[in-house]
């Protein structure tokens, strides 16, 4: 079979050696050492991004096959910027609002999302209802866990800072 | 040596100790029976937590979750043909036949002893070895040290039988990743961008979580893989299978040996012991065409050698620093929480620390047994459970537990962006092992490596002049050089068969 001329390694030989460029150049900036022989501060990445650099031209000039391994279809790609969109959303509201208001909605949306595709049988209504109870208690149990026994101490978020 | 064993059982014996041992237990067998999941997910999840915990008890804790997963794999391979963990795989061959033929007590129970005959004398074996090994370590300059540490990385990319060009991929990201902070040596500021969160670097925890908890629990739900119903098998209760045991002396003694140095071998560990073990025995035996279609010497090779591998993969992570898989990259970030830095110099400053490990080991095998032997009719509705149900709940955590590193919120950007990390990595083949290994022996590396120029009179060029490191690098480069011309001489005799 013939091999596409911008197959996945060919890319990643490409995006690392871009990468390794980058920090190079970030590497070369760093102050030098006063100590006596010492290589210094730069000689670390250095190693790294030489390994990278030499790895991305083995992939440009050689590539394996490509994998098969995260190929999806259109429903497993609509489900997975989903989760991605909830991940980032967390975080996001995390840093707005502040974890103790964020996490049980986040919870309340992934439990839902997960009852979709283990019980496609259920009732919008009754899954609302099973998961809704589902996020209380898990968040009662994770709150006194954390908050409470092990005084995790979760601070507010910028928003809700500003305004209260 | 007696003293230390007294003392981690003192501390074992307290209320909290045996609830630690006895919850980290059931909780290991159960998220290594559960498909998908696994006992390294569960101990990613309790990392953070063992920060407030007393150091002696969150060893012991984890410990506990590791026997446990790794003898729970075991009953997901037998019940239902899924295995529950990757060094469970060889056991599906021969257990899950047991099942089809209507008796998956007999395998079950050959899974439980083996406990015993792997992790007992695996534990023996590693308090003398890795005592010997540590002497050995002390007398290591930073040459020999950094030189070492390339020989473990070398040994992971080489072994672990993927790309070795992958392989050094990961490795220059997580080098790359391991410089963002302050520079080990001088503290100097090192690519933190101006941003302030950046200048304690991205702490291997939230790493972690990312890496293994969002991901997984992210690809489930984007696979959407169903539950496999094993309610309907009929578990009875454990039988002791002493005719077997006697029948496979043999082949239990050649499994734990093969678990046992395979297991100290970085970047190999369960998956590939388990395997060898039953190829090996298989060839032994006399049965052989019984093997693949329900033979239990083909239980007992794969799960001896899994658990042997136990004591065998603590050796070098105790003595030297230098862990051979996730799970001892684990036990590592709790030892490293709690300012104890495994090594060389772990058996002198905190040979309480080693020794719980053992002492836990053992106690933990003795807990599992009993629950597992008490609990195995209870099986095939342990597996059944709709565990969709688990995965929101891990996810919480999985967020504050990256939150509760440095509390705040820029841990949980760090652990969401090495979940996308992570995902590329598997779009393109990277393996996680060598990424995350060098990433936490990263820190090591550098301060050897530069120490070593540091104090010499030959520059770079000690790393070869002085005979201890030469052998580390020659066997670094020799794995490579072999793992290289390998495959190369396969495909071109697969060539010459095709022509």
């Amino acid at each position: 079979m013939e091999k596409k001329f911008w197959c996945k390694d060919r890319k990643l030989g490409i995006a690392i050696i871009l990468i390794a460029g980058f920090f190079i150049w970030r590497s070369l900036l760093l102050p030098a050492s006063k100590l006596y022989h010492d290589p210094g501060p730069s000689i670390y990445p250095l190693i790294g991004c030489g390994t990278m650099i030499l790895c991305g031209l083995i992939l440009v000039f050689k590539p394996g096959p490509d994998g098969t391994r995260m190929k999806m279809n259109k429903d497993e790609k609509k489900r997975f910027w989903t989760m991605l969109a909830i991940y980032f959303g967390t975080v996001l509201g995390c840093w707005a609002l502040g974890m103790m208001y964020v996490l049980p909605i986040t919870l309340f949306i992934v439990s839902y999302l997960f009852s979709k595709s283990s019980r496609p049988d259920m009732t919008t209504k009754k899954r609302l209802l099973t998961t809704l109870l589902y996020t209380v208690i898990i968040y009662a149990v994770i709150y006194v866990v954390y908050v409470i026994v092990l005084d995790v101490s979760v601070k507010n978020g910028v928003l809700i800072d500003l305004i209260f | 040596m007696w003293q230390y064993i007294l003392e981690s059982l003192q501390s074992l014996a307290s209320l909290t100790g045996i609830l630690y041992m006895v919850g980290g237990a059931l909780l290991g067998v159960f998220f290594g029976a559960l498909p998908g999941l696994s006992g390294g997910m569960v101990m990613t999840l309790i990392l953070p937590v063992t920060y407030k915990m007393d150091p002696i008890l969150a060893l012991a804790l984890f410990m506990a979750l590791h026997v446990g997963s790794t003898c729970g794999g075991a009953i997901g391979s037998i019940l239902l043909g899924i295995p529950g963990t990757s060094s469970s795989i060889a056991t599906t061959w021969d257990g899950y036949e047991f099942t089809k033929k209507g008796d998956p007590v007999t395998p079950l129970s050959v899974t439980v002893v083996s406990n015993f005959f792997g992790i007992l004398p695996g534990i023996i074996i590693a308090m003398f070895l890795a005592k010997w090994l540590a002497d050995f370590g002390v007398k290591l300059g930073p040459f020999e040290y950094a030189a070492m540490i390339f020989c473990a990385l070398a040994l992971v990319i080489g072994l672990s039988g993927k790309s070795l060009v992958k392989g050094f991929v990961g490795v220059g990201f997580a080098v790359i990743l391991s410089c963002v902070g302050t520079d080990p040596v001088l503290s100097k500021e090192r690519f933190t961008f101006g941003v302030n969160g950046l200048w304690s670097g991205f702490p291997v925890v939230n790493m972690m979580l990312g890496l293994f908890a969002a991901k997984i629990i992210m690809m489930e739900y984007v696979r959407q893989s169903k539950t496999k119903d094993a309610t309907k098998i009929k578990v009875e209760r454990f039988r002791w299978p002493g005719k077997a045991i006697r029948e496979n002396l043999l082949n239990i003694i050649i499994s734990f040996f093969i678990g046992a140095f395979i297991g100290f071998l970085p970047g190999l560990g369960g998956p590939t012991s388990s395997v060898v073990a039953y190829t090996t025995n298989k060839s032994l035996a006399k049965d052989k065409e019984n093997w693949g279609k329900g033979a239990i010497g083909g239980v007992f090779a794969p799960e001896v050698a899994t658990k042997g591998g136990i004591g065998g993969a603590m050796i070098p992570m105790i003595a030297l620093g230098i862990p051979g898989d996730i799970i001892m990259v684990q036990f590592m970030t709790v030892m490293e929480s709690h300012e104890v830095h495994p090594g060389p110099g772990l058996m002198l400053d905190n040979p309480e620390m080693v020794y719980i490990l053992y002492t836990a080991a053992f106690v933990a095998s003795i807990f599992v047994f009993i629950v597992e032997a008490l609990a195995m009719p209870l099986f095939p509705k342990f597996i059944s459970l709709p565990y969709h149900y688990l995965y929101p709940a891990i996810i919480a955590i999985s967020f504050l537990g990256a939150y509760m590193i440095l509390s705040d919120y820029f841990s949980l950007l760090v652990a969401v962006m090495t979940c996308v990390l992570g995902l590329v990595m598997d779009n393109f083949d990277i393996p996680p092992m060598p990424f995350i290994m060098t990433y936490i022996l990263a820190n090591l590396f550098e301060k050897n490596i530069r120490q070593a120029i540091v104090g010499s009179t030959n520059g770079y060029l000690g790393f070869i002049t002085r005979p201890v490191s030469l052998i580390f690098i020659v066997v670094g480069i020799g794995v490579l050089i072999v793992q290289t011309i390998l495959p190369a001489i396969k495909r071109s005799k697969a060539a010459k068969a095709q022509a």
